[in-house]
C-alpha cells in the first residue's frame, strides 16, 4: 500500500486489503483460532452472563461517578509517592512524558505495549526529541522493527507471516535464515535484554487503576512489562481516564472476563499491581513513578448513555475476532489505532466524526461484537447512532460531514413512506405492476446514478407478484390461523 | 503542582462534572451488588481440591509443581531442580528460609549477592523465591514485595523456582484479593506479582512460545509443613 492508511481513505484501504490473499489467509486462521480458545476458556464458566453484567455494573459506577473516583484515585497515588500528571489531549500528554525524560536525563527508553500510547503518537513524538523508546513486547517489537503499525489490539503483528518476520530478522538482526518460531523469539529475547540492562526509564499503559488504594494493575504474557517497570530508574504509566475502578476488590470480575476475552487464557501469565515506587534504597524497582492521566476526547463521551457505554471497553479484542469485516480487512484498514468493531466507534470519537465518517458504515450490524463484548457494549446501538450523527451532519465533536442533500432527501421520503402503511401499501401495489423480469436481464440490470452504487454488486431481484401480507391473509382464512 | 498540571487537572475535572451534569437526567445509581462475584469456581475451599486444582491448572500452562513434606527436604528438592536445568549460579530472593536451603547444600552452586550487579544478575541460570500466596483457581502466585524481594530473582534468571506453603493456597482471585487489599489507611504493598506458569507468547503466527523474556520454565515446591 502506497499512499497513508487513514480511517478517511477506508474504502480504498479495505479493497487493497481483500486483494491480499495472504493477509487474509492469516486473518481467518487466527481470528478462528481465538474464537475457539475463547469458546474452550468460557466453558465451565456458567455464570459468564451474571459475569459481564458485573463487569459492565463496575465500569457504570466508575463512570457516572468519574470525578470523584479520579480525585481519590490520584490522592492515595500521591500519598504513595506516584507523581500524577494530567493531560487534556495527545499533543500535552507528550509533551508531559518528554519533559519527564528530559528531567531524568534518560537516554534508553523501554516501552511495553500501550494502546493509549499509539493513540497519542508517543514514539513519533519522542523520536523527535531523539528519545525513540523501544517496543519489548515481542509483536510490537516487530512491527517497529518493520516501521509499520499495530492490526491488533492484542497480537499487533497479527499480519505478519512467520515468514516474512523471519526475513526481517535476518535483515535487521543479521542472524541465520530459521523459520523456527523458537529461534526467533530467542533472537528477540538476546536483542532486548540488551536494551532492559541498560534502560533508564520504562514506559507502560495501564489496565486498571484502583481508586481506594492509587494501584495500577498491567497484564502480559511476556514478562516485558515486568521489566519494563522494574528494571528502569524511572516508571511513566500513561492511562486514559476511564480506567479507574473504585476498589481494589473490583479487580475480581475483570480478572476473570478479560483474559478470557482477549486470548481465551484463564489468566495472563503476569499481574503486576504497582502502589507506588520504591521507598527505600535496598528495594526494588523505580525511584519515580509517574502517570500521565490522559483525557483525549473521553470525557466528551460522558454526556450520553449511548456515547459513555464505549469507555466501558477494556481493550480486550474479542470484537475483532469476530467481526465478518474484521476478519476480511484486518486492522490496517480501519486507518486508525483501534480497528474492529471498538475502533470503529471510538475512533470517530476521539478523532471526530469528520475524520472517520466511514467507519461506522465498516459494520454488517449483525451483532457478533455485542455478543462477545465482555462489558456488553451495544457497539450497533452506537454504530447507528453515530452513523446517525454522520447523516445528520452533527459530530461527537463538532465538524462538518459530507452527506449530500440527495441522499438526506432520499432517506427522509424512505422515511416517511416507512412511517405510513397505507402510502407504502399503495407504492408496493404500483411497484409490482412494473414489468420486472425486463429489469432482470442484463442492459437493465443496473438503476441509474446515484442508485447505481447499490447495483455493482447486487443483482435487482424482481418483486413478488403476490406480497407475504396478501398470501398470509389469503391462506390464514382458507386453512385457519397458523403458529 | 505544576501550572500546567493544575490547569489541566481543573479542565479535565470540569469537563467530567460539566458532561455528567447534561447527563444527570438519564444517570441512574448503579447498584453494584454486593454478593460474591459470579464466576467462582466452587469446591475449592477443601484443602486437598485447592491443592490439585493449582497443581493441575499451572501444569496446564507449562508451569511445573513438587511436593515436599518437611523443609529439611527441600534443599534436596531444589537441587535436584537446578541440576536438572543444569544451573551453576542463583539469584535468589531474601526470604528467611533461603540462607537455611544454602547453608545445606554448601558450595554445590554460586549464588549471587543480594546487591550484585546487573550483569550478574542477566547471566544467572535460576532465580528461588518464595511465594506469599497461592490462587487454587488460577493455578497463581502472588509474590508480595514487602514480604521478599523478589522482582528481579523472579522474571530475569531463564528458570524460576519459587516455594509455596500449602497453607498459603487460597480458593479463588475473590479470596486472593481480600487477603491483599491491606489496611484502608496503608493499602496494598508497594508491589504484587502474580505469576501464572513461564513468559509466554504468541506473537509470531499465534504459535506458542515459552519464554520469550521472562522464565522458560517455573517450578512451584509446595511445602506441606506448616510454618512455625
Amino acid at each position: 500500500m502506497n499512499h497513508p492508511q487513514t480511517p478517511a481513505t477506508f474504502q480504498d484501504n479495505a479493497r487493497a486489503a481483500l486483494a491480499d490473499g495472504t493477509l487474509r489467509g492469516a486473518l481467518g486462521r487466527a481470528t478462528s483460532l481465538f474464537a475457539e480458545r475463547r469458546a474452550t476458556a468460557l466453558e465451565g464458566l456458567g455464570d459468564w452472563e451474571e459475569l459481564r453484567e458485573r463487569g459492565r455494573a463496575i465500569k457504570e459506577e466508575a463512570l457516572s461517578d468519574l470525578d470523584r473516583q479520579l480525585e481519590t484515585f490520584v490522592a492515595r497515588a500521591e500519598e504513595r509517592g506516584t507523581q500524577v500528571h494530567w493531560a487534556r489531549d495527545a499533543r500535552e500528554a507528550c509533551a508531559v512524558v518528554g519533559e519527564l525524560v528530559a528531567a531524568a536525563g534518560a537516554r534508553r527508553l523501554v516501552k511495553s505495549k500501550s494502546m493509549t500510547t499509539e493513540e497519542i503518537g508517543l514514539n513519533e513524538a519522542l523520536e523527535t526529541d531523539g528519545t525513540l523508546p523501544i517496543e519489548t513486547d515481542l509483536g510490537e517489537w516487530i512491527i517497529q522493527l518493520a516501521g509499520e503499525t499495530p492490526s491488533h489490539i492484542i497480537v499487533p503483528a497479527i499480519h505478519k507471516t512467520k515468514r516474512a518476520i523471519a526475513d526481517l530478522f535476518v535483515e535487521k538482526l543479521a542472524i541465520e535464515p530459521s523459520d523456527d518460531v523458537d529461534v526467533l523469539a530467542g533472537a528477540a529475547r538476546r536483542v532486548l535484554r540488551e536494551h532492559f540492562s541498560k534502560a533508564d526509564l520504562g514506559i507502560s499503559g495501564v489496565n486498571f487503576g484502583i481508586a481506594e488504594t492509587g494501584s495500577i494493575l498491567v497484564l502480559e504474557n511476556e514478562g516485558n512489562a515486568r521489566m519494563t517497570t522494574s528494571l528502569p530508574r524511572v516508571h511513566v504509566a500513561v492511562m486514559g481516564i476511564e480506567k479507574v475502578l473504585p476498589r481494589f476488590g473490583d479487580l475480581e470480575p475483570f480478572l476473570r472476563l478479560l483474559p478470557r476475552s482477549g486470548t481465551g487464557q484463564h489468566l495472563t501469565s503476569y499481574q503486576s499491581i504497582l502502589t507506588g515506587p520504591k521507598r527505600a534504597a535496598d528495594e526494588e524497582g523505580p525511584d519515580e513513578l509517574h502517570i500521565v492521566l490522559l483525557d483525549n476526547g473521553r470525557s466528551a463521551m460522558l454526556r450520553e448513555r449511548v456515547t459513555r457505554q464505549s469507555l466501558a471497553c477494556i481493550r480486550c479484542g474479542a470484537c475483532l475476532n469476530v467481526c465478518p469485516v474484521y476478519k476480511a480487512i484486518g486492522g490496517h484498514a480501519y486507518g486508525s489505532v483501534y480497528p474492529g468493531p471498538i475502533g470503529a466507534v471510538i475512533t470517530p470519537q476521539l478523532q471526530g466524526l469528520s475524520r472517520a465518517a466511514q467507519l461506522p458504515f465498516a459494520s454488517s450490524l449483525c451483532g457478533a461484537c455485542r455478543d462477545v463484548c465482555p462489558v456488553k457494549i451495544d457497539i450497533p446501538e452506537l454504530l447507528l447512532e453515530l452513523r446517525k450523527r454522520v447523516a445528520e451532519g452533527r459530530g461527537p465533536i463538532q465538524g462538518p460531514t459530507p452527506v449530500s442533500t440527495a441522499k438526506r432527501l432520499g432517506f427522509a421520503s424512505w422515511g416517511f413512506v416507512l412511517s405510513r402503511p397505507r402510502v407504502y401499501r399503495l407504492l408496493a401495489r404500483l411497484a409490482r405492476c412494473v414489468p420486472w423480469s425486463m429489469l432482470d436481464s442484463k442492459p437493465v440490470a443496473r438503476l441509474v446514478p446515484p442508485l447505481a452504487a447499490w447495483t455493482r454488486d447486487r443483482r435487482l431481484r424482481p418483486l413478488a407478484r403476490v406480497s407475504f401480507r396478501d398470501s398470509f391473509a389469503r391462506s390464514g382464512s382458507a386453512q385457519g390461523e397458523r403458529p | 503542582m505544576s501550572a500546567r498540571n493544575a490547569k489541566a487537572r481543573e479542565a479535565i475535572l470540569g469537563s467530567i462534572r460539566a458532561n455528567l451534569e447534561l447527563a444527570r437526567a438519564e444517570l441512574v445509581p448503579t447498584e453494584v451488588a454486593t454478593s460474591p462475584c459470579p464466576g467462582r469456581p466452587a469446591g475449592l475451599d477443601d484443602r486437598d481440591t485447592a491443592i490439585a486444582h493449582l497443581s493441575s491448572t499451572l501444569e496446564s500452562v507449562a508451569g511445573r509443581v513438587t511436593r515436599v513434606a518437611t523443609r529439611a527436604a527441600l534443599a534436596p528438592e531444589i537441587a535436584r531442580i537446578f541440576d536438572a536445568h543444569g544451573v551453576t549460579t542463583i539469584a535468589a530472593s531474601n526470604a528467611a528460609w533461603i540462607p537455611a536451603v544454602r547453608a545445606s547444600l554448601g558450595e554445590r552452586f554460586r549464588w549471587l549477592a543480594t546487591d550484585c550487579t546487573r550483569d550478574e544478575l542477566f547471566a544467572a541460570d535460576a532465580g528461588l523465591t518464595g511465594a506469599q500466596l497461592g490462587i487454587a483457581e488460577t493455578g497463581t502466585l502472588v509474590l508480595v514485595s514487602e514480604d521478599e524481594r523478589h522482582r528481579l530473582a523472579s522474571l530475569v534468571p531463564p528458570v524460576h523456582v519459587a516455594v509455596l506453603p500449602v497453607a498459603r493456597i487460597v480458593a479463588t482471585l475473590g479470596d486472593a484479593l481480600a487477603a491483599l487489599r491491606g489496611s484502608l489507611d496503608s493499602g496494598p504493598d508497594p508491589t504484587l506479582t502474580w505469576i501464572t506458569g513461564p513468559s509466554r507468547t504468541a506473537d509470531i503466527e499465534l504459535t506458542l512460545v515459552v519464554g520469550v523474556h521472562g522464565p522458560r520454565a517455573l517450578h512451584v515446591v509446595l511445602l506441606e509443613e506448616e510454618e512455625a
